[in-house]
């Protein structure tokens, strides 16, 4: 009984601080516990995937104004 | 004045749904309103519905609520027909996935997110993918995973996985697993190559060994206090379109993809079967608004019902007739052709709760016309179905029927009885019309050119002697 106890405590933690507000079907606790397990890498992956894109936008623009420049230099 | 709940309308406390004189409506309950009015207020509303992903509604008067004390009643614009997942091709089912990703991503902007991410809370109308379901957004809590993940794969990830790389016909698990296919079957059911993709191996195999140690103590104690953050949130849903984007399938080798290719008709006799169905329909009356097309194949004569306004559902049994269909009408923006995959030897039964939470085949109907059209010799020879059952289940489906017999001299009929004893005696045009007779009164009857075959325009006779004619219905073999 008194193992069992932290164990209540942490589910019951878990339970209070994930669960929104008005869900009404049951989440999953494996559900959970690999989004909590995933969310360092799934972040870290989606950060650098914006990031790239960003920086592929960036450069497509900056080449676009370069061209640009020199064809009107040209002209 | 006739007033019943939705069957399907019982699990969120949020609301539910009711028809009133056959109006329908969506009574908002109290506990729901600070969610509803964020719905509103964030513009979210405004941004899904413009966009076409999120049925458009208007409020009415509360004095329309079923019960005390509600805090809106919304009447949602209709859907033309309900059609449930396990009745989807490949392709709509993951257009569908990709909706109601595109909703989260969205609502996650505006601070709400979906609180499920049931495939049944998506239909098509106008031949693209509509969220109906105006209550599954709540307040977003920073930190909190989301809650209808788990949900998502069983319903969406799941059954596209198999069909995508196991074998289409799996789709059909949704019909027997209404909250999706258990992650944990979809993992045993995968090849092992599964796993070198990481989406699948994250959202399937991970995800069903996770949800089977969830009594596991020690994970829970490791994961204690710990969040997910928006970005987490934002990079799940990215990683989820990206999984399903990649999952793709070709329609190749099933029965009837081909079947256009290989029928019997000549051009002409197909131009003259078009013009008789064409005919056929204009002399329906009134115009018929709701069309079934049985055994629709790839929806030629689909499109003729739709070129005069009809709404058309184009059952047909094999996914790739489906696929395609569905396809063409996405490509060519044909919006009253809704393409569904239908067994008619064992068409979709009533499923969930006291098996009534998604209809049956006919409690969607009837339809104001049926098209029928090389379908009846499917039915009668290749499943051994009576004719007056034949007859009895189409008098069920429509008020019009547009038939076509085709004799066993059709080289199509040949074709189905090569390789089995003709215990068909009945298969006549006499013993066809005898079956027809009790059901329907015979408007019209039409040779098809350069063919063999015959079409028949019916009316449905009313129910009472359509019951008489159940309980004396004789085989015919």
């Amino acid at each position: 009984m008194q193992t069992a106890m932290p164990i209540v405590f942490i589910v019951g933690l878990l339970i209070i601080t994930s669960a929104p507000a008005h869900a009404y079907i049951d989440p999953g606790s494996g559900s959970y516990m690999l989004q909590i397990g995933l969310a360092g890498i799934l972040a870290a992956v989606f950060t650098l995937k914006t990031q790239w894109h960003r920086l592929r936008e960036r450069t497509a623009v900056m080449i676009a104004a370069h061209n640009h420049g020199k064809k009107r230099h040209q002209g | 004045m006739s007033v019943s709940v939705d069957p399907a309308s019982f699990r969120d406390p949020s609301g539910f749904v009711f028809r009133r004189d056959g109006v329908l409506y969506r009574q908002v309950q109290p506990r729901y309103g600070r969610d509803y009015d964020l719905l509103l207020g964030s513009g979210l509303y405004d941004t899904l519905a413009d966009s076409g992903l999120l049925v458009r509604h208007r409020e009415v008067d509360a004095s329309a609520a079923i019960s005390p004390g509600a805090y809106r009643v919304l009447e949602p614009e209709p859907v033309p027909f309900i059609s449930y997942p396990y009745e989807w091709c490949f392709s709509q089912l993951k257009d569908a996935a990709l909706a109601t990703l595109q909703i989260q991503k969205t609502a996650l902007g505006r601070g709400l997110g979906l609180k499920d991410a049931s495939a049944y809370n998506v239909q098509f109308v106008a031949g693209r993918p509509v969220f109906i379901d105006t209550l599954s957004f709540e307040r977003y809590e920073e930190g909190a995973p989301w809650a209808a993940y788990g949900q998502f794969c069983r319903h969406f990830l799941a059954p596209l996985a198999l069909m995508s790389r196991v074998d289409i016909r799996q789709g059909q698990l949704l019909r027997l697993y209404v909250d999706g296919i258990p992650l944990d079957l979809v993992a045993r059911l995968l090849p092992g190559s599964s796993k070198l993709n990481p989406g699948l191996l994250a959202h399937i195999h991970l995800h069903g060994g996770a949800q089977k140690r969830c009594g596991d103590g020690e994970a829970q104690r490791r994961s204690a206090g710990r969040t997910v953050s928006r970005t987490a949130i934002l990079g799940l849903l990215d990683s989820l379109e990206g999984t399903i984007r990649k999952l793709n399938w070709q329609p190749e080798g099933t029965e009837w993809a081909d079947y256009y290719g290989h029928t019997n008709y000549t051009d002409a006799a197909m131009e003259d079967k078009r013009r008789l169905v064409g005919e056929m329909l204009d002399a329906v009356s009134p115009a018929p608004r709701a069309v079934w097309d049985l055994g629709a194949n790839t929806g030629a004569f689909s499109r003729v019902a739709a070129e005069r306004g009809a709404d058309v559902v184009a059952w047909d049994v094999d996914p790739a007739a489906v696929e395609r269909n569905y396809l063409e009408c996405r490509k060519s923006g044909a919006t009253r052709i809704l393409p569904l995959v239908q067994d008619l030897t064992s068409p979709s039964p009533g499923l969930g709760w006291a098996s009534e939470e998604r209809r049956s085949l006919l409690q969607r109907g009837p339809a104001d016309a049926v098209l029928a059209l090389a379908l009846v010799h499917h039915l009668a020879i290749g499943n051994n179905v009576p004719l007056p059952a034949v007859a009895r289940f189409l008098q069920d489906a429509g008020k019009w029927l547009i038939v076509e017999f085709v004799p066993k001299s059709d080289s199509q009929v040949r074709r189905l009885l090569a390789s089995r004893p003709d215990v068909f005696d009945g298969y006549t045009r006499e013993g066809f019309e005898a079956a027809f007779e009790p059901h329907f009164e015979t408007v019209r009857t039409a040779d098809v050119a350069g063919s063999q075959r015959s079409l028949f325009l019916l009316r449905a006779r009313p129910m009472a002697a359509h019951i008489e004619g159940r309980d004396s219905a004789p085989h015919f073999n």
